[in-house]
């Protein structure tokens, strides 16, 4: 009844973003963010663009695929349009009763518009080339130095890769219990929202029952392959910087250079 | 050499507020190198002895020891369940990863091993079980007996002496089941590890080189399997599996003597039979 | 009356470059009353055969027929609900489909989705217990306190307590100790001496061996043989093509067969294979060869 569901949608390829390392992944996405809320014009935008497009080609992800993890946040997208092209007071174009277009919110809708649909590539480009476990290694090593406050690093990133590991399984769980639920009459799909949600306890209550058990068993699995936390832990693949890295961060500061001094044209 | 010298392990039950006696003065000396099948029914206490091998559980009375070193201390806590390996019962419940390799070198990385070092002993540890072309798989794709193959590849991948399976075939199907067993075979026969399998299943016991009995925590039986197979009667009174070909043994043997009651394989009958 | 399969096809992912059949053209015929055993590997097809039973999945192409009508057509519209409920489907490790406070309120899900009245619900949990020897006493309790063994009768309860004139169990033994295996198989047996139509689903040959009056043994999502046990195991070439292998005592009959002994390869209980060799021992015997 549960198509199947891509979680990590990593891409596998080969490609200069494929073999770069997580961490600098991560703060280059940062920083690309953080610069498409720096530049405020059309020029500034353009460049903008021009970078993802740029990277979407590296990248070596077939365009079709690309679009097609970008069409499940279409709505948000128009709905963010439609909210600043009707919501933004200003010299009026256009007017239906209620509804009215002005210039300022055609302008503001594009440009909103157009953020957006960058922010979600860029981050889409991030899971596509990075496969889970290299995110969560990356997120652990950038969340070190704040251990020292007490953040736990190791045990969140731990707890994620145990999470990547087990939605498939547990997607899984949730097919066969509600067919077995389908099998003495229940019906998951039709009636009014209080039917909806009474329907779901058949299927809530046993999968949260097997996720504790297995949260148990795989608890005795790790203590049982000598897992102590992340004191003295090794990895088989360690994070290592390599000139590819320092290229891509010369770039990121150029960029961020750029889209401050777009601000001023 | 694991040495458990009268073990009794007493749990408390939460649901009936009672004392449960699941090991009752459990004697047993297993020998380096050796192939053990654990034989009894669910709550004999088979798996609280196995739990009790690697320190997973500690003894209310009595002593397990590992290559001498008690598993009551707590100081060689890591060494012991280096040395002694553990494979589940549910394949899904013991893959921790997201690939296939990173899952087998999640011990080796717990025990702080040299990055090189992880890379050379994963190798192996898929090469021996055959799952080598699997290494970049994710787990949830692959079948039962895959699953339990790369959870033994996690075990060898530490360089353990002892390797205790608890029921590693119950979720199975018959491929699947081959597959185990082969690995384990292989590993007890080439690799010398020494083998405890607990399981259900009279097939799996009669490869060992001694089976022990279990009921309601005792030990009531160890010796060799055809020794132990020939007891159709007591088997059938405890509800346990005997071999069929072992069951017409036993018939046979009633109406004409020269037949063996201790038959096991297919080739001893027809041997027998045909004389 | 039977249960009926005409044509059945499944291709999952129809359309897209992954696409493949799960099934291919079964036809298949469930006769009230017996008991038949489906055989095949993990992937031959079984649990999306299981599926259609009950119009949990519908066919690509083909027809599954209960009674005469058929579920996915359009006479079947209005009264799919009791339609599906002719066929009870117990998937593997039913157990962890429990999820009700009670041992009652569990097995009364299924009735109370039929729209059953409280007392003909009631009469139903009393009956379904019964049939699956719950003691009375379990009633009031939670379904999670209890054993494994239990969890999985009171499962079976729950799909018997909708009255279905066929059941359909997906290895109703797996993960279970001898004891406890035994226990379930008998139980299926007892079902079907109860009057009920019973197909079980399994790998284990032996299993299906004992209780199964007619075979299906399923693979790649096609029959490849179909018959009484004795005609399915007389063909073990194939069956140990397939990888499902013939009942131990079947495999000695087939190499005493090959050494030139005129015995029957066809049979698999310890006593009859017991009797077939006293026999031929005692020909052998007067003939003055062999032994």
């Amino acid at each position: 009844m549960l198509g199947d569901i891509t979680i990590g949608q990593y891409y596998p390829s080969d490609s200069f973003l494929h073999k770069l390392d997580p961490r600098t992944k991560i703060i280059a996405i940062l920083i690309y963010m953080i610069s498409l809320f720096v530049v405020n014009n059309f020029y500034g935008l353009l460049g903008m663009l021009l970078i993802s497009i740029l990277v979407v080609m590296i990248s070596q992800i077939p365009i079709k695929y690309f679009f097609r993890g970008l069409k499940m946040i279409l709505f948000i997208v128009l709905l963010t349009v439609a909210l600043q092209i009707f919501m933004t007071p200003g010299t009026i174009v256009w007017q239906w009763s209620f509804l009215k277009i002005t210039e300022e919110g055609i302008k503001q809708a594009i440009f909103m518009g157009t953020r957006l649909v960058l922010l979600i590539s860029i981050t889409s480009i991030l899971t596509l080339t990075t496969t889970p476990i290299a995110l969560t290694d990356g997120i652990e090593h950038l969340l070190k130095p704040f251990q020292r406050i007490g953040l736990p690093a190791h045990e969140l990133a731990m707890m994620m890769s145990i999470a990547l590991r087990f939605i498939p399984t547990l997607v899984e769980e949730t097919d066969k219990i509600m067919k077995a639920q389908a099998a003495r009459g229940a019906n998951f799909d039709s009636g009014n929202i209080v039917e909806k949600v009474k329907a779901l306890v058949p299927l809530l209550v046993p999968l949260f029952l097997s996720a504790f058990q297995r949260a148990d068993e795989l608890a005795i699995a790790m203590e049982a392959r000598c897992y102590h936390g992340g004191a003295n832990r090794t990895r088989l693949k360690a994070l290592q910087y390599t000139k590819r890295d320092l290229f891509v961060a010369g770039i990121c500061v150029c960029m961020a250079l750029l889209a401050i001094c777009s601000r001023m044209i | 050499m694991i040495k458990i010298d009268h073990l009794t392990h007493i749990y408390h039950k939460e649901s009936t507020n009672q004392e449960v006696k699941a090991l009752d003065d459990v004697s047993l000396t297993i020998q380096d190198g050796e192939h053990i099948a654990v034989l009894g029914h669910n709550g004999c206490g088979k798996s609280t002895l196995a739990k009790h091998l690697n320190a997973l559980l500690l003894p209310t009375e009595g002593t397990v020891e590992v290559d001498a070193v008690d598993t009551a201390n707590e100081a060689d806590l890591w060494t012991i369940r280096q040395s002694v390996g553990m494979v589940f019962q549910n394949p899904d419940n013991q893959l921790i990863a997201t690939t296939v390799e990173e899952d087998v070198a999640f011990g080796p990385e717990n025990i702080g091993m040299e990055p090189l070092l992880i890379r050379q002993r994963v190798d192996e540890a898929l090469e021996l079980v055959g799952m080598t072309a699997f290494k970049d798989k994710e787990p949830h794709l692959l079948s039962g007996g895959q699953k339990q193959r790369v959870a033994i590849a996690g075990i060898i991948a530490m360089r353990p002496k002892y390797i205790v399976f608890d029921e590693p075939t119950a979720m199975l199907d018959p491929q699947g089941r081959r597959e185990v067993m082969e690995t384990m075979q292989r590993l007890n026969k080439e690799e010398g590890l020494t083998v405890v399998n607990i399981t259900h299943f009279m097939e799996e016991a009669v490869l060992a080189d001694r089976v022990v009995v279990m009921e309601q925590g005792k030990v009531i039986l160890v010796d060799t399997p055809r020794v132990v197979f020939s007891q159709v009667d007591l088997l059938k009174r405890m509800q346990l599996d005997v071999p069929p070909i072992t069951e017409l043994a036993a018939l046979l043997h009633k109406e004409k003597n020269y037949i063996a009651a201790d038959i096991m394989t297919i080739e001893e009958m027809v041997n027998a039979l045909c004389h | 009356m039977s249960l009926e399969m005409k044509n059945v096809s499944h291709i999952y992912q129809k359309g897209s470059a992954k696409e493949s059949y799960a099934l291919r053209d079964i036809c298949l015929n469930v006769n009230e009353g017996e008991f038949l055993g489906i055989a095949g590997h993990t992937g031959s097809g079984k649990s999306t055969l299981i599926q259609h039973f009950n119009g949990l999945l519908k066919p690509s192409s083909g027809e599954v027929i209960v009674d005469g009508v058929n579920i996915n057509g359009k006479e079947a519209k209005n009264r799919l609900k009791a339609l599906r409920m002719q066929v009870g489907v117990v998937f593997q490790y039913p157990e962890y489909q429990l999820f009700e406070e009670t041992v009652e309120q569990d097995i009364a899900f299924g009735p109370r989705n039929l729209g059953l009245s409280d007392s003909e619900v009631q009469q139903r949990v009393v009956e379904a217990m019964e049939l699956l020897k719950l003691s009375k006493k379990l009633r009031k309790k939670s379904p999670f306190d209890l054993s494994g063994g239990q969890k999985r009768r009171i499962a079976i309860a729950g799909v018997l307590a909708m009255k279905p004139k066929y059941l359909i169990l997906d290895e109703p033994a797996a993960g279970l100790d001898p004891k406890g295996r035994e226990e379930f198989l008998e139980l299926t047996a007892e079902l079907h001496r109860q009057g009920l139509t019973v197909v079980m689903v399994s790998h284990s040959m032996d299993d299906i061996a004992r209780y199964a009056q007619r075979l299906v043994v399923l693979e790649k999502g096609s029959i490849k043989l179909e018959g009484t046990p004795q005609q399915v195991f007389a063909q073990p070439d194939i069956l140990s093509e397939i990888g499902l292998g013939v009942p131990m005592l079947t495999s000695l009959l087939l190499e005493l067969h090959e050494k030139g002994w005129d015995v029957r390869t066809d049979l698999f209980h310890p006593e009859d294979v017991k009797r077939e060799i006293l026999r031929e021992l005692a020909r052998r015997e007067r003939q003055g060869g062999g032994v």
